[in-house]
């Protein structure tokens, strides 16, 4: 195998740069090598949507993508895709690409799942959603803990669209996600959860890009996550409020429970602006939870083990219930292998709350 | 009008002796005597700043507040040195006049936990949704809820729904309810009172409520009332008390003398 | 620029005048190092100032470092308008040191009188250290003072006063001339600056102000400070930097470097407003131990190009750091400023606050690093930063970082980007207010945090110089 590996450079980059002794302006990959490069062909609708995981690393994920996986919403049809990665027998890569394009006033959505054994997936979603379409895009990666997950993202919004993104990082070695929208026509609205629990030696890599170029648009941009053991996460989340973008808004918030004595927390929220008539904010809150806020906690019973505790189960049985049955399967898998049956039977509870309330379980009498 | 013989029998549920708190070296309660009987509802008034959220919180066994002198006694058991988790274990709970927001954990998980960490509440994934779908019903809550995170952006009438949730599923001995009925309109206060009485009625709990306003109490049974002035206790009475603070405010109370325990 | 403008109104803001900082004076008879840097030249200062051996090795060190040192090619301002070989790193009026104003050439002694220095330091100032280009012209302290034992004179004079040793064990040990390109070129040709050391105990009742103006064109600029407050002791110390305007390229490379001990406190004050030609590449450093505290009040009005990032080294437990900073940045301005903060023990604490503001054209850059380490339990840090964009023109970008590595820490960062509202505007004007006037109010009203952490003189000065950027039309 070490024939064949390889070390990408300059993956998840940020927009702007700052002191490169902090290293935390981009981040390099050792990955499997590939032996036969294939020519990725896509429609110039996905060719033209901008990706940020770094040249070298798309170049890489590009020449593994042997059959893209594509999608068309129209108005009287949705598109709906499932990419599914990681399960592939005797395999130990399985990189895919899934483009999803969705015409004036349609709907579509894409959901992408790495949650299998193979060591090393990577996948490339490219989203293109003309005037007035919307989507929603759900990403989970739940994998093994020596398993690496390559995760890019691109999309281009026409006016009135909008996009909302999901994403729960669940478990891997590494885990590196490059995120690009460019809000290219008015009113175009992004908005996007992140959600990740690190643990032990795990590394997540993100980086979020967002330029906002029409008039009026809005990007909403949350992450949140627990850190425990000697995890290390790195966040770049840069919105670029271009000139012109006149009366739009962008705004980044993180919250970070710091949970490990040996865990690394990055951050690096960065707000470009070259236009007055907008608003754009960032916040974020890193560490150990306030002294308020374990102090409310503890009122209900909880020691301290038990809200590191809380706080972790709460990432997955947040992935549960919102991405249901979809994959639940795979999450309650992940959990049980991950952190006991305990966890597990949490999660597989807090996965029937998908179904509109909390009481009406299909095939459970009340 | 003095019941501080009520303080000397052993049988109270809640025994507050000679306790003083402070507050980043600031003393706010000085010599602080009160108890609370099983199933009995007290009434703690005073104006604002007098330190009652102090003496909730104290009792509850928030770190932010420090013990100088005496003593907390809880169902026959010296908690004085407890943390508050432990405390809550034991059957006390704090209706806090601001919930705490946590970010990232959803309504649903951390009620789940907080169940499982009491080994008399163990029921089913199952009871448990339908004991949750009960209580949401009752409180008038959207079950919309449950996947949001705890408090983050809920208004105030919703966080003290919420509040009143934890009350009911936990079913403590002694409930502390700081301030439940500010900030509510009108329907959302007619509900809380209704948690109130369900509490009182089916848990058969103690209470105290700490109020300045004595709206809240028109629903609810009161057993004895004490008034909080400047840190200390400076009456004990019945029900009438209210009354008379509707009518003469707390000024009548501030210029006495505190009462020796 | 008009000559025959009375002395300043510190008072008034409304009084502005535009010649305040921009007016020259003639260099005739000055003594001018050639343009350009060389091994010559760095011993040519060095024998000027007849130092000993290790300062020479440092700066050829320097000299060697600087050469071999790229900048950075991934973030900042472009210096490509900076050429080193058309800058003199040595100019000097000739004039003794003086410790009385009496004894200062006249031209000199008019621009100091100009802005506004013996009358500060009449009313309101422990001690005062005034360099025209490349070297000090005039240092006094309060007698009162120095027999507290304090000591505040310029650092050559200091080596020459008994104080080597101390200042060999400081000198370029927080900021080595390995730092960075441009600590490196100071490290090579510094000249001037302050000296200060506060005896362990003392609280030095009025801050000491140092000057730094450069009045040469083509110059650069290299006062080094070192600032030395022992266990117990407190200092404000204020620093003002100002220079006419060339079409030609000066540059200010100047370096602080400040150890704060146990328990000591030491307040670091700058307005700087160095004319729009100006490369200013300064750095700044404060090690603080157990208990101590530094506080950074920082106002950066002018040059053409900034790179500016007091840094502070928290080492000892309990120790804290305070930033209060303003940028302004205007027509033909690239401003990249912010600060650095590393916490490296337990229960240490920072936070910064800043605001920028830009204007016609100007780019302002807040960049940050905030690291805690895995010592620093319990570490408590708040930042906050907030900038306004006057037009749309401009630029203003926020980048910051954080590493926290310490589970028991908490961070909190908020930063907000925006215009002044129309309903601000509308509701000033709806009580008789002019809109210029209250474009004006608002923005004082945005700076007022940081202007109310300067003394009031200075705060003055701030309003005056946001009204003269406001006004828009200087050159």
């Amino acid at each position: 195998m070490s024939a064949f590996e390889k070390t990408l450079a300059g993956v998840d980059a940020a927009r702007a740069q700052t002191w490169n002794w902090l290293a935390i302006n981009e981040t390099t990959l050792e990955v499997p090598g590939n032996p036969e490069p294939v020519a990725l062909d896509l429609p110039s609708w996905a060719r033209d949507v901008r990706l940020v995981a770094g040249a070298e690393a798309q170049g890489w994920l590009d020449e593994l993508t042997s059959e893209p996986l594509l999608g068309a919403s129209t108005a009287d049809e949705a598109a709906s895709i499932l990419a599914y990665l990681g399960d592939v027998e005797g395999e130990a890569l399985d990189v895919s690409a899934a483009s999803l394009l969705c015409e004036e006033g349609a709907w579509g959505e894409a959901t992408i799942i790495a949650a299998g054994s193979a060591p090393t997936t990577g996948n490339t979603c490219r989203l293109s959603l003309r005037k007035g379409a919307s989507a929603t895009v759900d990403i989970l990666v739940a994998r093994p803990e020596d398993a690496i997950h390559v995760q890019s993202f691109g999309a281009t919004l026409a006016e009135d669209a909008t996009l909302a993104l999901r994403v729960w990082i669940l478990g891997a070695a590494t885990t590196t996600l490059a995120i690009a929208c460019d809000l290219v026509g008015a009113r175009a609205r992004f908005t996007s959860e992140l959600r990740y629990l690190g643990a032990a030696e795990e590394t997540i890599d993100i980086t979020y890009d967002v330029r906002q170029l029409g008039r009026n648009t809005e990007a909403e941009i949350g992450a949140s996550g627990v850190l425990e053991g000697s995890a290390e996460k790195t966040l770049r989340a840069s919105i670029d409020l271009v000139r012109g973008c006149k009366g739009s808004k962008g705004s980044e918030s993180e919250t970070v429970l710091v949970a490990g004595e040996g865990v690394r927390n990055k951050t690096l929220p960065v707000i470009l602006c070259s236009e007055d008539d907008v608003q754009g904010d960032h916040g974020a809150t890193i560490g150990s939870l306030s002294l308020e806020q374990t102090g409310f906690l503890a009122s209900r019973g909880l020691s301290e083990a038990d809200i590191v505790a809380l706080a972790g189960q709460a990432v997955i049985d947040d992935a549960a219930s919102a991405l249901g049955d979809v994959a639940l399967a795979e999450i309650v898998g992940w959990t049980r292998a991950a952190r006991g049956p305990e966890a597990s039977a949490q999660a597989a509870d807090a996965g029937a709350l998908i179904h509109g309330t909390f009481c009406d379980v299909p095939g459970e009498e009340v | 009008m003095s019941e501080t013989t009520n303080l000397n029998h052993s049988n109270a549920l809640l025994e507050v002796r000679d306790l003083s708190i402070s507050v980043e070296d600031a003393e706010i309660l000085h010599h602080v005597d009160l108890d609370v009987d099983a199933g009995q509802c007290l009434v703690l008034m005073g104006p604002n700043g007098a330190g009652k959220t102090t003496l909730g919180h104290a009792i509850m066994g928030d770190a932010a507040y420090t013990v100088d002198g005496g003593t907390i006694d809880f169902d026959g058991e010296d908690l004085t040195d407890l943390s508050a988790d432990k405390r809550a274990l034991a059957g006390i709970f704090l209706s806090y006049q601001a919930p705490v927001e946590i970010p990232g954990v959803p309504l649903y998980s951390f009620l789940r936990t907080i169940c499982q960490k009491r080994p008399e509440l163990k029921m089913s994934a199952r009871q448990f949704r339908q004991r949750v779908r009960e209580l949401a019903a009752e409180l008038d809550m959207d079950p919309g809820y449950l996947t949001r995170e705890l408090n983050v952006g809920f208004s105030g009438g919703e966080k003290k729904k919420v509040e009143m949730l934890q009350l009911l599923l936990l079913q403590p001995k002694l409930a502390i309810l700081d301030e439940t009925d500010s900030g509510l309109d009108v329907d959302a206060l007619a509900i809380v009172s209704k948690g109130i009485e369900t509490y009182r009625r089916e848990c058969k709990g103690a209470l105290i409520i700490i109020t300045h306003n004595t709206r809240i109490l028109e629903r609810v049974e009161v057993d004895r009332v004490a008034v909080m002035v400047d840190g200390r206790i400076v009456e004990h009475g019945g029900p009438s008390l209210i009354a008379d603070i509707d009518e003469r405010g707390f000024e009548a109370f501030e210029a006495r003398e505190p009462k020796e325990a | 620029m008009s000559e025959a403008s009375a002395p300043r109104k510190r008072s008034e803001v409304a009084d502005v005048d535009r010649s305040l900082y921009d007016f020259v004076k003639s260099e005739e008879g000055y003594e001018r190092f050639d343009d350009g840097l060389s091994e010559e030249i760095v011993r040519e200062i060095s024998a000027k100032k007849d130092e000993p051996e290790w300062m020479l090795d440092l700066r050829l060190r320097s000299l060697e470092i600087y050469e071999k040192t790229p900048m950075p090619k991934n973030w900042g301002p472009s210096i490509e308008g900076l050429d080193m070989a058309h800058i003199s790193t040595y100019v000097t009026s000739g004039a003794d040191q003086a410790t009385s104003w009496e004894d200062v050439p006249d031209d000199i002694k008019d621009t100091f009188e100009r802005l506004g220095i013996p009358e500060a330091e009449r009313t309101s100032l422990a001690g005062v250290g005034a360099q025209y280009d490349s070297e000090l012209v005039y240092h006094n302290m309060r007698e009162e003072v120095a027999e507290l034992g304090v000591v505040y004179s310029g650092i050559e004079e200091a080596l020459h006063e008994g104080w080597e040793d101390v200042i060999r064990a400081h000198f370029m040990k927080l900021v080595p001339p390995t730092d960075h390109k441009f600590a490196a070129l100071h490290g090579a040709v510094w000249s001037g600056g302050s000296f200060v050391y506060v005896p362990a105990g003392v609280t030095v009742p009025y801050p000491l102000q140092s000057y730094f103006r450069l009045n040469a064109a083509g110059a650069g600029q290299f006062e080094h400070t070192l600032i030395i407050v022992e266990p117990g002791a407190d200092l404000h110390f204020i620093e003002g930097c100002s220079a006419p305007k060339y079409n030609v390229a000066n540059l200010h490379a100047g370096c602080v470097e400040l150890f704060v001990g146990k328990g000591a406190r030491l307040r670091y004050s700058t307005i700087e407003n160095w004319s729009k030609n100006m490369y200013n590449l300064n750095t700044k450093r404060a090690r603080v131990e157990e208990d101590g505290a530094i506080e950074w009040v920082s106002g950066s009005f002018g040059s053409h190009v900034s790179y500016l990032y007091p840094s502070s080294l928290l080492m000892g437990a309990r120790s804290s750091c305070e930033f209060t900073g303003i940028t302004f940045a205007g027509g033909g301005q690239d401003l990249d400023t912010g600060c650095k903060v590393h916490l490296a023990a337990p229960d240490t604490r920072a936070s910064v606050a800043t605001k920028s503001i830009s204007k016609g054209g100007g780019v302002s850059t807040f960049r940050s690093s905030v690291v805690v380490t895995p010592k620093a339990e319990r570490a408590k840090v708040s930042v906050s930063c907030q900038s306004l964009m006057l037009d749309d023109e401009s630029r203003s970008d926020t980048i910051p970082a954080m590493d926290v590595r310490s589970a028991s820490a908490q961070v909190g960062h908020e930063a907000t980007i925006g215009r002044i509202s129309d309903d601000t505007i509308a509701y000033l004007m709806s009580r008789g207010i002019g809109e210029d006037e209250a474009r004006t109010m608002v923005v004082n009203g945005f700076a007022e945090p940081i202007s109310k952490e300067l003394p009031l003189e200075y705060a003055v000065e701030m309003n005056n110089l946001i009204k003269l950027e406001m006004e828009g039309a200087i050159g």
